[in-house]
């Protein structure tokens, strides 16, 4: 599971502006993953957003540090080049026996606004807000995502919006004073 | 008693600017056995990641070429069961560092891995045992595989200067051998092939080497995931469906990680050279590329620790490829034999 995150903002309320950092951030999920959100102005907060994937701007052949992870991050150019924004790999059971799920999310159009609704107060010491990615939520909300017949989805514009409207609803976050 | 206190410490003030007012001899002696190595910038695209190199073990034009002598020279396994062999004995230059008879008894009749840009790898051979550094891979090699006396070195009538302009000390000590190959391993750099020109718009693709550039990078080939530039690996490692029963040496990454989903997987090769290091797979099954893709066609085998990436859309696990579109794959990946690479003298053997 490897995917990147982007643009999060920390919605601001009464008086509290927005905070926002842009990353990106690579996460692989075969370790934890922590990043720095730096200074976050004291105050209330209605919620946060975030973008799973890259922003156009970076979405671009070797645009990012080339770094072993981000060229193995890359999306082919003759399939339009930049990066891949998600890499969800795994086994399903199909009649039975093992069978293999390829989710590939890539592509401008695909880039994934999640907006996460929830007030907190941020204090003035150090607080953590901790991003949890449910990846059930990626085959069933609002879209029941069928593997026996989506098993791969780099080469489907359809298959990976579907992947796309799935993953807005995927994340959920804490924070932690 | 106050003033005797006060005395005492004008005293023990005094001996102790006498004492920073000492010189000492020795320090005034030039260290007969440094030298200052020069620095070896290696040479690679600007699309290349950044390579791993050690803090400890910066690379040197001594140290390197201190490991060139020690990768061709039979006395690193003088001492040991494989007396008379040197690294160059199965990692030919002009096979990419590899050798074209499948397997080697020493190593269990697995197939040698070719020694090509191994500066970006993080572990080695197929099942990934040895490493994450090359320097670890390096003591696996000097002191399991060769099983080095390094008296031999120590005794020897050149060495030992070797390894003071290498490392400026008067020691040969077996870390010292390996900090040196591990240098030298590192500048085995191939980054000059068609396919690299192609990339700085120096030199156009043939039209059949187009169209087979275009089915690696795309999902009709689907090679790119594991096989991803610039490298063309990407470090990791997969079940390709080579067999469905895995036993001995073919339970691959398995025998390390104890996984069961890593039953079959192996490491993933580097494509680059390719044509030149025959036979393919971790044992060496297939002798042409022709072979390999026929295989990725339709050759592949269901199991539970089957990678992904080869179940293809709609559950097949087969490409189903026209013979117009595996010749052009086949064609696409001669455009990664680097000439430079296995012709070069700075490479080739110093004896």
């Amino acid at each position: 599971m490897e995917y990147y995150l982007c643009n999060l903002v920390l919605k601001g309320a009464g008086g509290t502006a927005d905070h926002l950092v842009a990353g990106p951030w690579y996460i692989n999920g075969a370790w934890p993953n922590t990043f720095d959100l730096g200074v976050v102005p004291a105050g209330g907060y209605d919620g946060i957003s975030v973008d799973l994937g890259l922003p156009p701007a970076l979405n671009q052949t070797n645009a990012l540090p080339p770094a072993m992870e981000h060229v193995n991050m890359a999306w082919p150019i003759p399939m339009g080049g930049g990066y891949h924004f998600m890499k969800f790999e795994g086994h399903f059971l199909l009649q039975g026996q093992p069978t293999g799920f390829a989710m590939h999310l890539g592509k401008d159009q695909n880039l994934v606004h999640c907006e996460l609704s929830q007030p907190f107060t941020v204090g003035i010491d150090q607080g953590k807000l901790a991003l949890v990615f449910n990846l059930n939520e990626v085959f069933r909300d609002p879209h029941t995502y069928d593997l026996s017949t989506g098993n791969q989805s780099m080469g489907s514009d359809s298959l990976m919006a579907l992947l796309r409207d799935n993953c807005s609803n995927a994340f959920t976050f804490q924070f932690l004073p | 008693m106050r003033s005797r206190a006060a005395l005492l410490g004008i005293a023990v003030a005094a001996m102790a600017v006498w004492a920073g007012c000492r010189k000492d001899p020795a320090a005034e002696m030039p260290d007969p056995c440094a030298f200052p190595a020069t620095p070896f910038q290696l040479d690679y695209h600007a699309f290349f990641p950044d390579p791993v190199i050690p803090a400890d073990n910066p690379m040197t034009v001594e140290g390197i070429e201190l490991g060139r002598r020690l990768y061709y020279d039979p006395l690193l396994s003088s001492s040991g069961p494989l007396a008379g062999k040197s690294c160059s004995s199965c990692h030919f230059q002009e096979h990419a560092f590899t050798v074209p008879d499948p397997g080697v008894p020493a190593i269990g009749n697995t197939n040698v891995m070719s020694h090509c840009n191994l500066a970006w790898a993080t572990h080695f051979l197929w099942d990934g045992s040895a490493g994450p550094t090359l320097e670890d891979v390096m003591r696996y090699e000097v002191e399991e595989f060769f099983r080095l006396d390094v008296g031999v070195l120590r005794n020897h009538p050149e060495y030992p200067e070797l390894f003071r302009k290498a490392f400026g000390t008067c020691e040969v000590t077996l870390p010292l051998v390996e900090k040196a190959m591990a240098q030298w391993f590192r500048r085995l750099t191939s980054a000059n092939s068609k396919f690299d020109r192609f990339l700085k718009n120096e030199e156009a693709l043939s039209p059949g080497e187009w169209r087979g550039f275009q089915l690696f990078f795309t999902e009709a080939g689907d090679c790119f995931h594991c096989h991803s530039m610039p490298l063309m690996t990407d470090n990791g490692f997969h079940n390709i469906g080579l067999d469905s029963v895995f036993a001995g040496q073919g339970v691959g990454r398995y025998a390390v990680t104890g996984n069961p989903m890593d039953l079959g997987a192996f490491k993933t090769p580097t494509l680059r050279n390719i044509a030149l290091t025959a036979p393919y797979m971790h044992d060496g099954r297939f002798q042409t590329l022709e072979e390999v893709v026929d295989f990725y066609s339709a050759g592949a085998k269901h199991s539970p620790s089957l990678d992904p990436i080869m179940t293809k859309p709609g559950t097949g696990i087969t490409l189903g490829m026209t013979a117009q579109q595996k010749a052009d794959l086949v064609a696409f990946l001669h455009t990664l034999t680097d000439e430079a690479f296995v012709t070069d003298t700075a490479l080739a053997s110093p004896f």
